[in-house]
């Protein structure tokens, strides 16, 4: 009795899991259909709308050259419209948190997401070294100005994208595609040749 | 006998007639098929939003259901398209009986999203030695902070939460293996869907399956607080095509990049 009980109760669960879950339907196929047709009036105004809302929505993208940065991979495009007219490979930010000895300040090498855009561009760079720069080598922070430039390190070109990230070569190229910088982009020479030939001051920049 | 060949004779003209005026027709309209008043409405409704996404500063995913296409942007530029195999609305039963509303999801924006569970990455700490101007440049070793695919596992499955909207759930396709593997997969995902069920979780999902690539991509490098829009690309003839042509199976589906 309690046997065929137990039976009649597991047959009893079975069936209710067996209806428990979730039920999928294809996304394209489940979105409404559209419903009754309206007036011819209503329609061409609609139109119209549509029409000036694409022109808007074109018009916010940008016309020309721009680069997008994928900072997570390490990949920079060089794109004209729609079209990828280089593909390179990049360092990003080590997301690195560099101390004091003391514990006094503290750094976050993290690369910025969002749109920037061309600020300047240098042929052969001079590298105004930052506090964390001494800081990371364990040298004394230089009282003297001067003390703090260094040519060669950025490669042959830099182009600024403001608050001092630069898009940048490097020494160590070994590392590119790997997150080591403090913030800046790192390319290889020939990319950050093509970059710089192609991207005018002014030229959007996407990070993400 | 001579019936057939008389008919033939006199129909040709006419069909002749019927070709050039009829025929020329249905293939301009393949091009641009005539759209109802609503969908030119829902048409607006979406490209108001997209509008006003491109207009802001934060990153969104497009979601086109008939491509199906998944694309993350910014300022109207694709930054990245995922590579889509399949997108479902689910809709959660318990005991045969159906929970939650379907909810109106096309041409709304939802903001706020976040990973769930949340990407968490320990950043690594260095902490300088003492100044000495006595040390000579390059001695001290600064570790290089490990490869994300390192410090970043990936769930087979997880979700994009939003304030305002359903959840998104997002799986990794499945790879071409045995039989018995793409049977136990589906089992599990049986139990996983039975259990979300019992504990009452979400009643309504879009459940998106990206390809594995992509699957950890998304997850390891999506922006915070990203937002979210269906957006039907084709329009009325998207929609039409889909219709006829979208086979969302697993590997029909994948493009080549």
């Amino acid at each position: 009795m309690i046997l065929r009980a137990a039976g009649v109760l597991l047959l009893l669960l079975v069936v209710a899991a067996l209806g428990t879950g979730y039920d999928t339907h294809r996304l394209d196929e489940t979105l409404a259909a559209p419903a009754a047709d309206g007036d011819g009036a209503d329609r061409k105004k609609l139109e119209a709308r549509e029409r000036e809302l694409r022109a808007k929505y074109d018009r916010l993208k940008p016309s020309g050259v721009h680069v997008v940065i994928d900072q997570t991979h390490n990949r920079l495009l060089l794109k004209d419209r729609d079209k990828v007219v280089r593909e390179a490979v990049c360092s990003g930010g080590s997301g690195m948190v560099l101390q004091v000895h003391d514990g006094s300040r503290s750094w976050v090498f993290d690369t910025p997401r969002g749109v920037f855009q061309v600020r300047s561009k240098i042929v052969n760079p001079l590298w105004r070294k930052p506090d964390w720069a001494f800081v990371e080598e364990g040298l004394p922070i230089p009282k003297d100005p001067e003390e703090r430039f260094e040519r060669g390190t950025l490669g042959e070109y830099a182009l600024s994208f403001g608050d001092g990230y630069l898009i940048h070569g490097t020494l160590y190229t070994r590392l590119l595609g790997r997150s080591v910088t403090h913030g800046c982009i790192r390319l290889g020479r020939d990319d950050l040749r093509e970059v710089y030939k192609t991207a005018a001051i002014g030229t959007p920049i996407y990070i993400f | 006998m001579t019936y057939l060949p008389m008919m033939a004779n006199r129909a040709f003209p006419w069909l002749a007639l019927v070709a050039a005026l009829g025929f020329g027709a249905p293939a301009a309209e393949a091009k641009d098929p005539p759209r109802e008043t609503e969908q030119v409405r829902t048409e607006v409704e979406a490209l108001e939003r997209l509008v006003e996404l491109a207009s802001s500063s934060s990153f969104y995913l497009v979601l086109d259901p008939d491509g199906p296409r998944l694309t993350l942007r910014l300022r109207g530029v694709v930054l990245h398209e995922y590579q889509v195999t399949s997108v479902e609305l689910a809709r959660q039963r318990v005991g045969f009986f159906p929970r939650g509303e379907a909810p109106e999801i096309e041409a709304r924006v939802w903001s706020g999203g976040e990973l769930d569970p949340p990407r968490n990455v320990e950043r690594v700490v260095f902490t300088a030695p003492e100044p000495d101007p006595t040390r000579e440049e390059g001695s001290v070793e600064v570790p290089l902070p490990p490869p994300i695919e390192d410090v970043v596992p990936v769930p087979p499955r997880f979700g994009l939460r939003f304030a305002d909207g359903p959840v998104v759930q997002f799986r990794a396709a499945a790879q071409k293996g045995s039989a018995w593997k793409s049977w136990t997969r589906k089992l599990s995902g049986r139990f996983a869907d039975l259990f979300e069920a019992l504990r009452g979780g979400d009643p309504v999902r879009l459940r998106i399956s990206l390809s594995p690539e992509d699957h950890a991509s998304f997850y390891r490098s999506l922006p915070p607080e990203v937002r979210f829009l269906i957006h039907r690309e084709g329009g009325a003839a998207g929609k039409a095509e889909a219709k006829d042509s979208v086979a969302i199976s697993e590997s029909e589906s994948r493009r080549s990049r």
